[in-house]
């Protein structure tokens, strides 16, 4: 018959409990984060949908990700880009039915985020392309 | 005590008898009793502190493990009632900023940035505040209108979506247009979220969001008058015969 070492079994189980507590511990805190499912945003995730050409989930993308307070200059331009698709919409919408006063309005957002988009000024004529509007001679 | 050789007097303390000069054999008996007692002594206080000794260890040991234990329970059930404990420190993190947040919220729904008030309503979580409550209508269905021009996108460019059919893409903008309807209705239970402010700009938005639908949609505007109390499945025949798909 094994002789059990009293001691060395209350030492063996704090252990396995310390490591339990711990493993208890990181789920306890993986939860907690796991709750919030709101992505920061990130230009990569911009630049995919760019190099693919889907434009139009870009103003969806941007409007599910949390505000950046600091953007750097690739996000900057890549919401830019989000901005312009989302601004041209609207000024075609306006355009067709007859609201001269809002396509205006759109018309001056648009040049303000063709400013903006700084090297991904290639995306201004697949958008007006994509979206059937002729703004350059407008724009200029 | 007398000595036993001579039979004279003796004190315990005396070795030797002063009178014959024998050993005092008493006295040498009583330091080997005080000897003995004294090294009993010793030992059983060894013994007590020995097992004092181990019995509070194992005292504190046992304590160890049953605190490692309720600490590992506390935070199962932590990780278990995870939602409810982010819930309230959702609630008491936009309690702290809630002035910040109105004014934002009420800044774009004044300027009828629809699209930015449900974005900053739902990224800051701030439907977990019952104190911004009254702008969860507006938000909600800013949000509906939000997915609306996403999927119409899609649908209208559906040869580089491959992976979502346009019968999937106009049954969701479908089911998107009704819960917009839906919550368009006043609802007296929740009087404060159909203020006065607040109706005028869902009305700006329920007119933005038909002008949108008839543009891109090319929905005629007397079916999108009939959009409201239609099921989701009279909405999508209405959409699919209006952008040129289902059947001819």
């Amino acid at each position: 018959m094994v002789k059990i070492n009293g001691d060395k079994l209350i030492n063996t189980t704090i252990v396995v409990l310390c490591v339990f507590m711990l493993l208890c511990g990181i789920r306890f805190i993986n939860n907690i984060k796991d709750s919030s499912f709101y992505y920061s945003q990130d230009a990569d995730h911009y630049l995919w949908y760019i190099s693919e050409g889907n434009y139009s989930e870009l103003p969806y993308r941007m409007y599910q990700s949390k505000y950046n307070d600091n953007p750097s200059e690739d996000l900057r331009e890549c919401i830019a880009v989000a901005k312009y698709y989302l601004n041209t919409s609207y000024y075609k919408m306006y355009e067709e039915v007859g609201n001269s006063a809002k396509a205006e309005e759109y018309l001056a957002r648009m040049d303000e985020n063709r400013r903006d988009i700084g090297d991904l000024s290639f995306t201004i004529a697949e958008i007006n392309e994509e979206l059937g509007v002729d703004v350059v001679n407008l724009l200029d | 005590m007398k000595c036993i050789y001579c039979g004279s007097n003796l004190n315990i303390d005396d070795k030797f008898c002063s009178f014959c000069g024998k050993e005092n054999v008493h006295a040498q008996q009583h330091r080997k009793d005080m000897e003995h007692y004294r090294n009993d002594y010793y030992r059983t206080k060894r013994v007590v502190f020995e097992k004092s000794g181990r019995t509070v260890s194992m005292i504190a040991k046992l304590s160890v493990i049953a605190g490692l234990v309720l600490v590992s329970l506390l935070l199962l059930i932590g990780a278990a009632n995870s939602y409810k404990i982010t819930d309230w420190i959702r609630r008491f993190e936009i309690k702290m900023d809630l002035d910040t947040h109105v004014r934002k919220l009420d800044r774009l729904e004044a300027d009828r940035d629809f699209f930015g008030l449900t974005s900053y309503y739902e990224t800051n979580e701030l439907y977990y505040s019952q104190d911004l409550r009254e702008y969860r209508a507006i938000s909600y269905m800013s949000s509906d209108y939000l997915h609306i021009y996403d999927y119409t996108f899609r649908l209208l460019n559906h040869e580089k979506y491959t992976y979502t059919s346009p019968e999937e893409l106009t049954e969701d903008i479908s089911y998107y247009i009704e819960s917009f309807y839906n919550r368009l209705e006043y609802n007296e239970y929740m009087p404060e979220q159909y203020s006065k402010i607040h109706m005028a700009a869902m009305e700006d938005l329920r007119m933005e969001l038909e002008t949108f639908i008839h543009v891109y949609l090319k929905a005629p505007k007397e079916d999108i008058e009939t959009f409201k109390g239609l099921s989701p499945g009279k909405i999508q025949l209405i959409v699919e015969r209006s952008v040129g798909y289902g059947e001819d």
